[in-house]
């Protein structure tokens, strides 16, 4: 596959050179096709820098692969999010636009290949609510409708103005464009219905895949940036350039243009990566290209192979950092500020995780308006594991003044602000909050995987994670195709697991309720037991316990002269100290998980326990020759979706060098503050830092 | 003049092992005050959980996080502890400003009795001139703000965002620049009260004010030898405090020790600051040949 990835580059570039300024015509990427490619578009689009606006015609061809007779169309009109305040988007989004920042789109042209004018025919409809004042859902009806297999061409002349400052992934600042979701788009057939949600601040996206043909025409000093490969050039005038671009088996089509992007190239197993950088951010190129690198080599080598011979990394402009931090097709974008310390890796773990998106969301493109943890929870944990693997475990997110955050932890502290207000699948737009969605999706579901590679190991999971992938790339899987996965790889029913965490919302929290380590009252005088053994006559002998044999006696034995070799009655004094142990596990969430319990004893020996943790609590008992030290649930951090993980362990005696150390170095920190701040004048509080 | 002001000051302050000793009994009393709902707190918390292993190690996110959604009780705690006696200690060490301030300007030995005494005599004139400090640092605040503005308007509304980073470095650096030349200026007038027995804070304000401003060169230079020298200090004990990292009881004891050196240094720095000042500000005095006796000094000073 990198071989022929290779050769279709290179031939590519080639083509590009030789024919340039000629358009090259239909490039075949993959043949087969990779996916049904049932959405396919031919856009010429030229952007008129001075009033952000995009002049396009569209050709759409939709294949109606279903055994309906469809008889209208729907297509998404994103832009139209950001058109007046009453929109849907704005309502949700809750943030003021500045005058003539709203961006829209309008259609001035929808015809048939015959002609037909099919403007009359256009209506914005409401499929999620009933706000009439959202117009980014399209109905258009069909003079005849689509048979099963037959496609259907649509001529789209559109006008399109990106929001000024970007809103939400899009926009213009300056000289600076990104253009996403900016087409009139067409929505997902499926299951006798368009699935075509309107635009929600809290959603993300769902499209076919198809081939993309576009013609992007911007101002000759811009550099262009785009889904797929550029396989022409053409200068239409003096000031103006044309670049086309051609992908395949994809399901959207973003661009950037500006002329300050600095251009870096590089390669990774046959991906060529383009960094388009701003000029301030140059001394951060190598990080950011060593990222992408870092994530294509992982992804490549851990989920599955990455058919597309290049990836596009963009740095947004000054004030467009809403357009950072999205991914596109082989185009992502990142964000970064300069003067960012070496040990903060938000950068990074940004580049990173957009190009997973890659894998989950564009070859597997699950539906992110209904299911958005399918796409965000997988690329989090795989975000998390790839940091893990460049920066280490510890501070691998942030590593600075001391201060270091992994990305677990920061998952962690995301959940725990708001636990468990939502199941982790739900649609967009009807979570709790805007905050509750992003923790559902990114934080809660990730924190899910991590709890299954600790039940079920981790290389059952990446089984899991290869098999789901090469099963549904290039389709649109749900969560129950997910758990199906994770059914047949692991050998069992994991229904039980996923219907507490996807379908609803309980709360996993165990604790250690309470311990106690009492000593066990001597016996007085004698006890008599009869013992089957020879034993000598006339000996005593003393006996220690195995800390195995926890239930035994320690034991002086005194043998009975009158009784025989096989039958022998032992008199035990008793005087070895022993403990009465108890242990109170309680299930404080209504998520019943099994979990592993370890009790520490004085001796060093410590004792495993496996609950199922289906009963509200769980006692264990224990009379040995040592105390208990302490107990502790989930020993080995296998369960990262325990809410609470302060009370997951007890312990009898105090850890007194950890308080001396920290209210020692809170001490410091205060006598530090005491002999900074002072009244002399208001000047000496910044006067005496030193 | 200014190495002999540090020399001269140098030899005093080691002489003032007391005065050191009751700086630091004061913090380190303070410090526990405050920082003791932490011990109980902790104690209670963490160090009956297996957390408190984790804590021992390093200063731990994870135990963090757990502690401040979980124990939602200790921030509040601890900023009671602060705001009850962050303020006490502010006034106590306003307090002592008069008597240190009378004993670094004066040629006599330390005693307790003077220290005290002078203490109280000028704690109401120094709580008044730290009250006229408060328009000035207004007026140094709103000048800082102004430039902000002023170079947000000549940036425009898409500067390069290298410009944006190295405008805010220098605009921090004045400010703090600003902030440490008003603070001499203060320090200046408050041995113009102490020397002079003034109870005209405006009248002291334009004094310090003239003196720093007329021999900036050495009043700035002394200031920052002497901020530099905490830095260096500063230095040093960070590259002695990344030596101490293990868990072990022992060097957790270090540690606690290292950081009292530093605080009993910083003390010491600030005492040379005012004794090198003080000698500057006689200096100039006796440069200025004219000599004033206020209740004992025998320098000093309306027109330095």
């Amino acid at each position: 596959m990198f071989t022929r990835r290779r050769c279709l580059y290179f031939s590519l570039l080639l083509s590009l050179f030789l024919n340039n300024p000629v358009f090259s015509d239909n490039p075949i990427l993959f043949n087969p096709p990779l996916s049904p490619r049932i959405a396919n578009y031919t856009i010429h689009v030229e952007l008129q820098a001075e009033t952000k606006l995009l002049v396009a015609q569209e050709r759409l061809s939709w294949r109606n692969t279903s055994s309906d007779k469809v008889s209208e169309l729907q297509l998404h009109m994103y832009l139209n999010g950001f058109r007046n305040d009453q929109s849907v988007f704005l309502q949700e989004w809750n943030t003021k636009v500045k005058k003539d920042g709203y961006g829209y789109s309008e259609i001035t042209k929808c015809s048939l290949p015959d002609g037909t004018d099919l403007l009359d025919q256009l209506h914005y409809i409401q499929p999620d609510d009933i706000n009439d004042n959202d117009k980014t859902v399209l109905q258009i009806t069909l003079p005849r409708p689509v048979r099963p297999g037959a496609s259907i061409e649509l001529n789209i002349e559109f006008q399109a103005k990106l929001p000024d400052p970007p809103i939400a992934r899009t926009g213009a600042k300056g000289d600076y464009f990104f253009a996403g979701q900016w087409f009139p788009k067409v929505g997902v057939y499926e299951n006798g219905g368009w699935n075509c949600h309107q635009f929600h601040a809290n959603s993300e996206f769902f499209a076919d895949f198809g081939v993309y043909d576009v013609y992007i025409t911007v101002p000759a000093s811009y550099v262009v940036g785009a889904t797929g490969i550029q396989v022409g050039i053409t200068h239409p005038s003096d000031s103006t350039t044309t670049h086309q671009y051609h992908a395949e088996d994809v399901h959207d089509f973003a661009w950037t243009a500006s002329p300050e992007f600095v251009e870096y190239i590089d390669s990774i197993d046959d991906v060529r990566i383009r960094l388009l950088q701003q000029p301030a951010h140059r001394g951060q190129a190598n990080i950011d290209m060593e990222a992408a690198k870092q994530a294509v080599a992982y992804m490549q080598k851990n989920v599955g192979d990455y058919p597309f011979p290049n990836l596009t990394v963009v740095d947004p402009g000054r004030k467009a950092i809403e357009t950072g931090g999205m991914e596109y097709p082989t185009l992502i974008t990142a964000g970064t500020v300069y003067g960012l310390p070496d040990g903060i890796h938000l950068t990074e773990s940004t580049i990173i995780h957009e190009f997973i998106h890659n894998y989950w969301y564009h070859l597997v493109a699950s539906n992110e308006f209904e299911e958005a943890w399918l796409d965000e929870g997988l690329t989090t944990y795989f975000e998390g594991r790839i940091v893990e693997h460049v920066f280490g475990n510890s501070g691998n997110m942030v590593n600075f003044l001391s201060i270091r955050i992994s990305e677990i932890e920061f998952a962690r502290s995301g959940l725990m602000q708001l636990p468990y207000m939502d199941p982790t699948k739900r649609n967009s737009w009807e979570f709790y909050s805007s905050g509750s969605y992003g923790i559902n999706v990114y934080y809660k579901a990730a924190l899910m995987l991590y709890t299954l590679d600790g039940y079920l190991g981790e290389d059952v999971m990446n089984k899991v994670y290869r098999t789901y992938f090469e099963r549904w790339k290039f389709r649109h899987p749900t969560s129950d195709d997910f758990i199906a996965v994770v059914n047949e790889v692991s050998g069992q029913d994991m229904g039980w697991f996923f219907d507490q965490i996807v379908y609803s919302a309980k709360m996993l929290d165990y604790s250690v309720r309470s311990i106690s380590s009492k000593e066990v009252k001597k016996t007085k005088g004698y006890d008599f037991t009869l013992n089957w053994q020879d034993t000598p006559a006339d000996t005593i002998t003393s006996s220690k316990q195995d800390s195995s044999m926890a239930e035994q006696d320690s034991s002086i034995v005194a043998e009975n002269d009158s009784t025989t070799a096989s039958d022998t009655l032992i008199a035990t004094v008793v005087d070895t100290t022993k403990y009465h142990t108890i242990v109170r596990i309680h299930r404080r969430g209504d998520f019943q998980f099994p979990v592993d319990v370890a009790i520490m004893f004085a001796d060093g020996d410590t004792v495993h326990e496996h609950w199922d943790g289906k009963d509200r609590w769980k006692i264990y008992e224990y009379t040995r020759p040592s105390k208990l030290l302490a107990a502790t649930v989930d020993p080995d951090n296998k369960v990262p979706l325990d809410i609470n993980l302060s009370n997951n362990s007890k312990t009898l005696k105090p850890e007194r060098k950890s308080i001396y150390r920290t209210v020692s170095h809170y001490l410091f920190f205060v006598q530090n503050l005491l002999e900074s701040i002072s009244l002399t004048s208001l000047f000496s509080i910044f006067a005496d830092m030193i | 003049m200014i190495r002999t002001s540090i020399i001269k000051s140098l030899a005093k302050v080691r002489r003032s092992k007391r005065l050191i000793f009751w700086y630091y009994l004061w913090n380190l009393g303070f410090g526990i005050l405050i920082a003791f709902p932490l011990y109980i707190f902790l104690n209670d918390q963490v160090g009956k959980s297996l957390l408190g292993e984790s804590l021992a190690q390093q200063f731990d996110m994870r135990v963090l996080f757990e502690l401040l959604y979980y124990k939602s009780s200790m921030p509040a705690m601890l900023r009671s502890s602060l705001l009850v006696f962050l303020p006490m200690f502010i006034i106590i060490k306003l307090w002592f400003s008069g008597g240190t301030f009378s004993y670094l300007l004066n040629n006599t030995e330390f005693s307790f009795r003077t220290f005290i005494n002078d203490s109280t005599r000028f704690l109401v004139r120094f709580l008044r001139l730290f009250i006229w400090s408060i328009p000035a640092f207004v007026v140094v605040f709103s000048i800082a703000i102004g430039y902000t503005l002023l170079t947000k308007l000549a940036l425009g509304d898409l500067p390069d965002e290298r410009l944006i980073f190295w405008n805010r470095i220098v605009t921090i650096a004045l400010f703090f620049g600003c902030a440490m030349l008003c603070n001499l200026i203060f320090d200046y007038a408050r041995m113009h009260i102490v020397a002079n027995d003034m109870s005209n804070m405006w009248i002291a304000m334009w004094r310090g004010f003239t003196l720093a401003l007329r021999h900036i060169g050495k009043t700035v230079s002394l200031y920052i030898v002497i901020a530099l020298l905490g830095l260096g200090v500063l230095v040093i004990f960070l590259g002695l405090s990344l030596l101490l990292t293990s868990s072990h009881a022992v060097i957790i004891a270090l540690m606690f020790l290292l950081h009292q050196i530093y605080i009993i240094s910083r003390q010491f720095i600030y005492l040379l600051r005012i004794g090198s000042q003080a000698h500057l500000f006689r200096g100039l005095a006796t440069e200025a040949g004219i000599r004033q006796s206020v209740y004992g000094y025998s320098t000093v000073i309306d027109t330095v």
